[in-house]
């Protein structure tokens, strides 16, 4: 019986790890589509965040609101939508587009409420 | 009496050789020579057929803030993302205001689109001083793993194209064979203040005025910049340069953020190259200063990481600090002298070279491309975009020092 009790203590607490990873013993980290991310952007602002998606440089789809942060903001997208990062987001606008990344960064918002994201580091999905 | 007529004979033709009021030449104080003003024709390649499209129509509102003396024309040509065709906006002196005309989409990325637009312009305004603004995204150098993409100073979305640095090198070979010299060239642009760049260019112009990194998304003070050359006509090329460079100080100095701007004789390109040759010559007997220097976090950021470039200045101030020679100094002291603007407590110096962390990096090999050695250019598709790619800046020996540096 005691088992039974414990099972779903266990199934809520594996969910919570597959959400939000400890990353290195003391980082954690949500992993988020884009379209959620812009959809509860305002409850998301200053959080960090994990997530893949792929690099579209300055190609941008329609839709993609700019932040108008830099002149370099770059932009990357998935399945859910499109959103952009703060300058190039470490790679290069060119050169890496298309390619599949993942990254961590910081939600945030503009003046004007645009969602964007503030890369602390990005790596090439291989 | 005959020498009475012919000493009259002698001031007539005096007379009507001085050409007063003549068809074939101008007394004008506005004119130097016959057709030619004094005075600035700017010409702005406003490529917005990206994501920067929203931004044209601001700096444009700056531009169109100004009224100008007849000494100084502006021309626009603009292109943004999502509306069919361009716009040329032309300065009408009887109404203070452009005149807008509208163009066939152009391919911004196109060479020949700069070419036409800068020869048209250059011919039908004839002025004494010509600046060419870039205006879009900004890559400086790099190259790529495999030949679809390389280094580019404009970006045109609705043409998938690029201005690659080597075909703003052609266009600006093309004008110069058809006689149009261009006396400033500037980049409203990320990223171009980068040596490779400035070298790039140095023959086509007298000054060259860049950032070495981000651009904040409100880009150049274009109400201070056209109103302060406008009012003073007469700045040579240097003089206008720093003018761009005070409205950058001006715009940004009390914002957060890391900011450059700097303004670059072409002759002190040639100049700081030559340093840079005698600088690198101490690589075999110093390396281990040289490799401190280069893994110092203070002469890169994320801006100039991603494309594998350092802070020029930066790093040989950091193989100061380990080697004291006067070739290292010299460049210190070199690029200190230039008229700039950096954020303040900011390590940068103004101009980046390529000098990736390691030999690895895609880019890599076509640093190397030499004009004796070019390669063929290929995109995705399968199309040729260059048969003879090189890269100017391996008439320097930057590329054999980073052979040397990466071969220890």
């Amino acid at each position: 019986m005691k088992k039974f009790v414990f099972l779903p203590f266990l199934a809520i607490f594996s969910f919570s790890c597959v959400a939000t990873p400890t990353i290195n013993g003391s980082v954690n980290l949500r992993y988020e589509q884009i379209g959620d991310i812009i959809k509860h952007c305002s409850e998301l602002e200053g959080e960090r965040v994990a997530v893949r998606a792929v690099y579209e440089g300055w190609h941008c789809m329609e839709g993609c609101v700019p932040p108008g942060i830099t002149r370099c903001d770059a932009c990357v997208k998935d399945s859910s939508g499109c959103i952009y990062l703060k300058g190039t987001g470490g790679l290069d606008p060119v050169m890496d587009r298309g390619k599949e990344v993942f990254f961590r960064a910081v939600v945030k918002k503009t003046p004007k409420g645009v969602c964007y994201l503030e890369v602390q580091s990005v790596d090439e999905v291989r | 009496m005959k020498k009475l007529f012919s000493f009259c004979l002698l001031i007539v033709f005096l007379l009507a050789s001085c050409g007063g009021g003549g068809s074939g030449g101008s007394s004008s104080e506005s004119e130097n020579h016959v057709g030619v003003k004094n005075g600035w024709l700017v010409l702005i390649y406003m490529d917005g057929d990206n994501s920067l499209s929203g931004a044209t129509a601001e700096d444009l509102r700056e531009i169109e803030s100004v009224k100008y003396s007849p000494q100084v024309k502006v021309v626009v040509l603009r292109d943004t993302f999502g509306n069919e065709g361009g716009t040329i906006y032309d300065y009408n002196y009887e109404n203070s205001s452009f005149d807008e005309f509208s163009v066939p989409e152009p391919n911004m990325g196109e060479p020949s689109t700069l070419v036409n637009f800068v020869e048209k312009y250059a011919r039908k305004y004839p002025y004494s001083n010509v600046a060419l603004i870039m205006w879009n995204h900004g890559d400086a150098w790099r190259g790529v793993s495999h030949p679809d993409k390389f280094r580019a100073a404009a970006e045109d979305v609705t043409d998938d194209d690029y201005l690659y640095m080597h075909e703003l090198k052609e266009a600006l070979q093309k004008l110069s064979d058809d006689g149009i010299r261009i006396n400033l060239i500037g980049f409203d642009e990320c990223l171009m203040g980068n040596l490779e760049v400035f070298y790039d260019i140095k023959d086509y112009t007298d000054v060259v005025v860049a950032s070495e990194v981000s651009e904040p998304y409100e880009g150049w003070n274009y109400s201070y910049v056209m109103k302060e050359v406008s009012n003073n006509p007469s700045l040579d090329a240097y003089a206008f340069g720093k003018v761009i460079v005070d409205a950058y100080r001006k715009a940004y100095a009390s914002e957060p953020g890391n900011y450059t701007m700097i303004a670059v004789k072409s002759s002190d390109v040639n100049v700081l190259v030559r340093d840079i040759n005698q600088f690198i010559s101490l690589l075999d007997s110093n390396y281990g200063c040289f490799y401190s220097a280069r893994q110092n976090p203070s002469v890169t950021n994320d801006d100039l990481e991603s494309l594998g470039t350092i802070d020029l200045g930066n790093f040989a101030y950091r193989v100061s600090e380990c080697l004291s020679n006067s070739y290292v100094s010299d460049i210190v002291d070199r690029i200190n002298s230039f008229y700039k603007y950096i954020s303040p407590n900011s390590n940068l110096t103004g101009i980046s070279i390529f000098f990736p962390s390691s030999n690895k990096v895609n880019d890599f090999d076509y640093y190397f491309a030499d004009a004796a050695h070019p390669i063929t250019l290929v995109d995705d598709s399968g199309e040729v975009l260059d048969e003879n790619y090189y890269n100017p800046f391996t008439e320097t020996e930057w590329d054999e020092f980073l052979e040397r540096y990466f071969s220890h």
